[in-house]
């Protein structure tokens, strides 16, 4: 499933993993992007699963380079000991569950220390509370109260818990992704940012839960760093209007 | 929004819930079997390219370029869907089933795989790994595809004497330089050509994709393309394949079988 170049995996033990869950607007994962794009990365490896529907195109992040980029890879942050999965297509549902057990089964095997997951829920699903304050929340598992003093400390607030129709209390993550599915089979500390958000142009949605991961995680020394945008970001509504039209 | 390296696709929304619609057909299962000819392994194992070829033009285009008395039918890769039926089901009782995807050899041991239109993106990954399954891990891999020019995002603009526009993509392991330039952004492949490209990747195999962009793509239109493929095969290691495009008689054949419309033509 993950196939790693030129790295021995053991490199990754104690090591955090970032990943997006593929949710509303793709939130979680244009803050890779800009993770990638503005952390000193460097590609090493592809991850490569029936679960991921096939991609593939040119380089997002350097458009002078040769190099095929699929549907999703693995970038190593050495400097902070974070290594940064990214994921450019959806999932396949019905293979999805395998697909989040290998995931999980791959990071103990290395001796990933814990996970950190980057998502969206649906805006419309606020209940009224939310709709002001904060649009960070935070949803964590088997994390130490330190760590959840300190996602606090940075502006979220612990996403809320609602009561279902059948009576029982559980977080409610529309359009959420695989979250959810994630947390229940994962046994490492896994702390996932979300943020509220409705379709559209998600940048900026982007750049503020990149901004909350840098406050807890002080990936850059910069309080509100300046994210590098990655080239394939300037086709984000398709490419420039057809020369014939001008 | 919607983002595949700056893509925009027209989808709601990429997550989903357990409760929110599925994108995906539900209750289906699909299972993906090679069912090779009596004694075609070893010729398989023979080959030394292969040439997965996918979307209309791509398929008319092998199916009548390299198909010959001479060759050899190799065997099919067939896709079987299998439909829970539930009370609620009062569609079609007799779903079609799909159409498996021709394998066959050419004389100049290139084994060519017409990709049935019924492999979908869901399937792409497990249908590349069942044809790769039967060849040799050094086979070099062509993929020819056919799309129409919406999915280059960006200018359609052939060039030459092309009447289409060919890009290209290949695998850190391929040996030479392709004949057309890589597929520029935002323009991405996905599907078999993908799958196909990917399991390279991964895999360490030498491969070519060459993805063909045309403004239609109608039965007929093969004379849009043709004079463009046959140029992919004029380098290594696929110049061996070129020497059985060389019959121009097979395109009049083809022109035969397949009237162009009077109407479209009227449009063209």
């Amino acid at each position: 499933m993950i196939f790693l170049d030129k790295i021995d995996q053991k490199q990754l033990n104690g090591y955090t993993l970032v990943i997006p869950s593929v949710s509303v607007g793709n939130v979680g994962q244009l803050t890779i992007d800009l993770l990638i794009s503005t952390l000193p990365t460097k590609k090493i490896g592809i991850v490569h699963h029936p679960a991921i529907h096939a991609m593939v195109g040119g380089d997002p992040y350097n458009p002078n380079s040769k190099e095929v980029t699929t549907s999703a890879d693995l970038h190593l942050v050495e400097e902070h000991s974070i290594v940064i999965l990214q994921i450019r297509a959806p999932l396949i549902k019905r293979e999805r569950q395998k697909f989040l057990e290998e995931l999980v089964a791959w990071c103990k095997n290395v001796g990933i220390k814990d996970v950190v997951m980057l998502s969206s829920c649906n805006a419309y699903e606020r209940w009224d509370s939310q709709i002001s304050g904060t649009q960070l929340r935070y949803y964590t598992s088997n994390v130490s109260e330190s760590c959840v003093q300190m996602l606090r400390s940075v502006g979220a607030a612990e996403l809320e818990e609602r009561t279902d129709e059948f009576g029982k209390k559980q977080r409610f993550l529309s359009g959420a992704g695989f979250v959810q599915p994630f947390m229940d089979i994962c046994e490492l500390p896994v702390a996932t940012l979300i943020k509220f958000v409705d379709e559209g142009d998600n940048r900026s949605d982007a750049y503020a839960l990149a901004t909350y991961l840098n406050a807890w995680r002080h990936l850059l020394k910069e309080t509100n760093p300046s994210w590098k945008a990655p080239f394939s970001w300037k086709n984000m509504f398709g490419g420039p209007q057809p020369v014939g039209l001008c | 929004m919607d983002l595949f390296f700056g893509e925009v696709k027209q989808v709601p929304s990429r997550a989903f819930d357990d409760d929110e619609e599925d994108l995906e057909a539900p209750h289906i299962q699909y299972e993906i079997n090679t069912v090779l000819k009596k004694g075609m392994e070893d010729h398989i194992l023979k080959c030394s390219t292969v040439i997965i070829a996918c979307g209309n033009l791509a398929t008319d285009f092998c199916e009548t370029m390299f198909w010959s008395e001479k060759c050899s039918e190799a065997g099919v890769i067939e896709v079987k869907q299998e439909r829970e039926i539930s009370i609620e089901d009062t569609g079609d009782f007799r779903p079609r089933q799909p159409q498996p995807s021709k394998l066959f050899i050419t004389p100049h041991s290139v084994l060519v795989c017409c990709t049935s239109r019924d492999v979908t993106p869901i399937i792409a990954t497990q249908f590349v790994q069942k044809l790769f399954s039967v060849i040799e891990t050094s086979v070099c891999v062509m993929v020819l595809s056919s799309h129409h020019y919406g999915a280059l995002h960006g200018n359609y603009a052939p060039e030459g004497e092309d009447n289409c526009v060919v890009h290209s993509l290949c695998s850190p392991a391929f040996p030479g330089t392709p004949v057309y330039p890589s597929l520029p952004q935002p323009a991405t492949l996905d599907s078999v050509p993908a799958a196909a490209l990917t399991e390279c990747i991964v895999n360490q195999r030498p491969c070519v994709a060459y993805p063909v962009f045309t403004e239609t793509y109608s039965t007929g239109d093969l004379d849009l393309v043709v004079d463009a493929m046959k140029k992919v095969f004029h380098i290594e290691p696929f110049l061996k394949a070129a020497a059985s495009l060389q019959d121009n008689s097979k395109l009049c054949q083809y022109r035969d079988r397949n009237m162009r419309e009077e109407t479209l033509d009227r449009y063209m």
